[in-house]
This record gives C-alpha cells, sequence and structure tokens, in this order.
C-alpha cells in the first residue's frame, strides 16, 4: 500500500466551471442559471461564456471540451471521456486548453452550430472542464478530474416545444430505517426534458395532524415521454395515517400538483394510489373570471339603476323642450 | 354617466378575456441577447497521480488515491450532486491481451466520507472494502443529495487491482476519472 505525499497536500486547490450568461427570455427559469438550456432552429449559431476558476496556488493546465450525455432511467448520464455524440459534435469552445495562473480565472466561449439539416428534437451534452495529473516514473496511475455543465439542447424550427408533466400516481413506502416515503410516478408529457423538484405537505391526518411540506430528493431527470419516481423520505416520527398527501413538483418554469389520500405500510411497499390533479382550470385565472363577471354585472346594474333614476325626473329626455 | 358605465363593462370585460392560459409553450425566438448569470459553482480536487506499487499475477494490488474533495459553493435551496468514478484498461508494452489488465478487474471503494460541511445527505459510493466496486461501468463515488445551501465532502478513495494470472511483467498504467455535472 502507497500513497502519493502530494495528494494529501491541501495546497493542492480546487478548480471549477461556470455558467456566465443565459438567453433574457430564460431569466425566470432557474435551470438556465446553471445549465446551458436552449432551443434553437436549424442552422442557428449561438455562444455562451463559462468562467474557469483555480483556487491553488499553482498555474493549473486545463481542458475544455463537449463530450456526450443522455437521459436513461431517470438521470442525466454522461458518457466516459471525450466520447461525442450529435450535440456535442456541433459544440466547439474557443480555448480548448488553457493555462489557468495560481488563483486565477479566465472565460471560455463556448459555440453551439446547429447544422441546416437536422431533425427535431431534445439532445444533451455536458461541457467539461478538466485538469490531468500524468502517470511517471513513480505513479503507474495518472488521475483525471473534471467538472461540467450540462446541455439541453432543443432543435426545431418555430418556437420552443411545450415542458409539461403530470403527477400520476403516489405509492407509500417505509424505507429500510423506518422512515415513511412518498414514491411518486411522474410522466413526462411535454417535449423538453425536466428537472424535477418540488415539495410534499400533509393534511387531514391523525388527530387532524399536518406535516410539512418536505423537500422531494433532488436529482431525477425525465426525457420527453419518459415515466420515473420522484421520492419524498418523511420523518420518522410522522403517523402511518391515512393522510392527505398534496404533491407540488416543478422544473424551471413548469409547475403542478396533485393530490392522493395515502397510509403508510409498516414495512415495504404499499399500494400505489392513482393523483388527482385538482380542477382542470388553474384557480387563477378561474377566480379572475369569476371577479370579471361579477363586476361586469355590477356595471350593468349600475348602469340600469341611473336610467331609471333619470327616468323619474325627466319621461323622454332625449325630446328637446322647445316650449 | 352612462358612458361611464359602459366604459367600465367594456373594461371588465377585457380583463375577463384577457385569462392566462397554464403556462406551457413559450413563442419567443430571440436567444442570441443573454444576461450574466450570478450563480455560484461546484468544485473538485486538483487531482495526483497514483502509486499502485506492484504485485504478481494472480495477486490484488490496493492502494489509496489521496483525498477528493468537491465543494459545492451553488447556494441552492435544494441541493444535489453525484462524483462518478469511471477507469481506463492498465496496459504496459502493446497493450496486447496478455499485457492488459481490464477495468474490470479494477476496483473502487470511497471509503466514508473523512470530512463533510453543510447540510445534506451525504451518500459514500462504497462505505467499505467488501463493498467495493468493479470499474468495468462507471460508478457512484459520492453523493450528496437533499443538500440545503453550501456543502462539501472528502474522502480518500481506495483501488483494488486483481493482476490476471496470465499478465506478463511490465509497469501498467492507466486512467482512473472522478466526474461530477451537478
Amino acid at each position: 500500500m502507497s500513497r502519493h505525499a502530494s495528494a494529501d497536500d491541501p495546497q493542492r486547490g480546487r478548480f471549477e466551471i461556470r455558467l456566465l450568461e443565459a438567453p433574457v427570455d430564460r431569466r425566470d427559469d432557474p435551470r438556465a442559471h446553471t445549465y446551458i438550456v436552449d432551443h434553437l432552429a436549424p442552422g442557428t449559431v449561438i455562444r455562451r461564456r463559462v468562467e474557469l476558476n483555480n483556487t491553488s496556488d499553482r498555474p493549473l493546465h486545463t481542458e475544455i471540451y463537449p463530450a456526450a450525455a443522455e437521459i436513461h432511467g431517470g438521470t442525466f448520464g454522461f458518457a466516459a471521456g471525450r466520447t461525442a455524440n450529435e450535440l456535442s459534435s456541433w459544440m466547439s469552445v474557443d480555448r480548448p486548453s488553457l493555462d489557468l495562473p495560481p488563483r486565477g480565472k479566465a472565460q471560455v466561449r463556448a459555440m453551439i452550430d446547429v447544422p441546416r439539416r437536422v431533425q427535431a428534437g431534445e439532445r444533451y451534452a455536458v461541457l467539461w472542464a478538466q485538469v490531468v495529473a500524468q502517470a511517471d516514473g513513480s505513479h503507474n496511475v495518472a488521475v483525471v478530474h473534471r467538472v461540467g455543465i450540462r446541455v439541453y439542447l432543443d432543435v426545431g424550427p418555430g418556437g420552443e416545444p411545450p415542458s409539461d408533466f403530470r403527477i400520476e400516481a403516489m405509492t407509500p413506502e417505509r424505507a429500510d430505517d423506518g422512515r415513511p416515503v412518498v414514491a411518486a410516478r411522474v410522466h413526462n408529457t411535454g417535449r423538453r426534458a425536466i428537472d424535477m423538484n418540488g415539495t410534499l405537505t400533509l393534511s387531514d391526518g391523525p388527530g387532524s395532524l399536518r406535516a410539512g411540506p418536505f423537500q422531494a430528493t433532488p436529482g431525477t431527470t425525465l426525457a420527453p415521454g419518459d415515466t420515473g419516481p420522484v421520492t419524498i423520505t418523511l420523518d420518522r416520527l410522522i403517523p402511518a395515517g391515512p393522510w392527505k398527501a398534496h404533491l407540488t413538483l416543478n422544473s424551471g418554469r413548469v409547475r403542478r400538483s396533485a393530490t392522493a389520500t395515502i397510509t403508510f405500510p409498516a414495512h415495504g411497499a404499499g399500494r400505489a394510489v392513482k393523483a388527482d390533479p385538482g380542477p382542470d382550470v388553474p384557480l387563477l385565472p378561474m377566480a379572475l373570471v369569476t371577479l370579471g363577471l361579477l363586476a361586469l354585472l355590477l356595471a350593468v346594474l349600475a348602469v340600469r339603476q341611473r336610467r331609471r333614476r333619470k327616468g323619474t325626473a325627466q319621461t323622454e329626455p332625449d325630446v328637446l323642450d322647445l316650449r | 354617466m352612462r358612458r361611464i358605465g359602459l366604459a367600465m363593462a367594456g373594461a371588465v370585460s377585457a380583463l375577463v378575456l384577457a385569462v392566462p392560459h397554464a403556462a406551457v409553450a413559450d413563442t419567443t425566438g430571440g436567444t442570441t441577447v443573454t444576461f450574466t448569470v450570478a450563480a455560484g459553482a461546484l468544485s473538485i480536487t486538483v487531482p495526483a497521480p497514483v502509486n499502485l506499487g506492484s504485485g504478481s499475477p494472480g495477486a490484488t494490488i490496493s492502494g489509496q488515491m489521496g483525498l477528493v474533495n468537491v465543494t459545492d459553493a451553488r447556494a441552492m435551496l435544494v441541493a444535489t450532486w453525484t462524483a462518478t468514478v469511471s477507469s481506463t484498461d492498465f496496459t504496459t508494452g502493446g497493450a496486447s491481451a496478455a499485457e492488459t489488465i481490464p477495468k474490470a478487474d479494477v476496483s473502487y471503494w470511497s471509503g466514508p466520507a473523512t470530512v463533510t460541511t453543510g447540510v445534506g445527505v451525504f451518500t459514500p459510493g462504497q462505505v467499505t472494502a467488501a463493498a467495493a466496486q468493479s470499474l468495468s461501468i462507471p460508478r457512484t463515488a459520492f453523493s450528496l443529495s437533499a443538500g440545503v445551501g453550501n456543502n462539501s465532502a472528502t474522502w480518500n478513495p481506495t483501488l483494488v487491482v486483481a493482476v490476471p494470472a496470465a499478465a506478463v511483467g511490465g509497469l501498467y498504467t492507466g486512467t482512473v476519472t472522478h466526474s461530477v455535472a451537478p
């Protein structure tokens, strides 16, 4: 057994890559602040600046390159090394390798050049920044560390395709450590990948108890058409139920909710309960419509009231009195 | 007076008609205008090469890689990251079959976290030597889930190489990669 001395050297420091800019029309999409997310027509070119930061005390030779990724089994997974796919082959950087000064930063411009003839659809890649520790005479294992920015690029004519999903069911479970878990089955009904986040609240429980909100475990990514689980782990002290579970999930700008009545089993998984999405018409527009109709009704009544008042004073207000 | 009443009714009708749609399609096309993002980043330690020592054919060589740290400075309300580890084959000379230790014979175990900071569920990829996983395919080295705010994890992983009985003598080199794309 042996260990390389400088592997424990605190001066080794760290390095990172960070997205510097995002499209203005995605300012309200939190995913666009950390990933390169876009919808482009064929034949379009975009450039995005990223920043590399070296916090170590030594200069760092860094390589920046795009490589393939895919969404599989509810996870955003990337390929080994510099494996290419269609999207990574459209990507390039203006500085594929550079020497970062000690405690220094550098900006790199990534470019995505979409060919004119491409099939419409969403593709995935990662823009990597990597540092290689070469093998040498006394070390036979080279070690590579790399950090990356995910790319979710949708290609097609016209505007952005819809992003949408449906919470289909909730299954109450009991984890091995005794904690109650809700496993929600989510179906991506839109045409863009979604990264799931959200919260679960329990109400109408034993003794009129309420609990939550509990955060959903992040990390589930669903490609268009995929169905996958999103789990929410609750506190061990929560009674078994029955509970009314209200789940709200979101990905970027899209938010959906559903409720289900569940009871946590003593062990393992209970039976899946079909989730109720609630009224089809969203609450806010419905309220606006109702208020609008009420206001209209009041306005009509007010007009009629005024007409009646004028009528008692003058029987024919439109006729000039020529006396 | 009547006109004002009618105008009010007209305005209210316009409000009723302007009901927002369910948030799905966004028809803007311009992506060339950008704004500056202020988010933090996730960093990983600068790597160092490893000396795995030597062993005879049929033997098992084991060595620690040194401290690996991932620091998440994105300050996210719900943070998650997964560090993946993968390996190449180890080869010597001309990399023929007898000069290759396939990556399936290379195993990795992360061990527990040596240091963690911040709030979250830190999960080592393989806590003990018994849980070591073969790097025939990429494996999870370490992951954080349900993090709140900034966090970091440090671990000292171990590489275990089962030298094939048919392997010839020589200095075998290979590359082990830690990747994070949160």
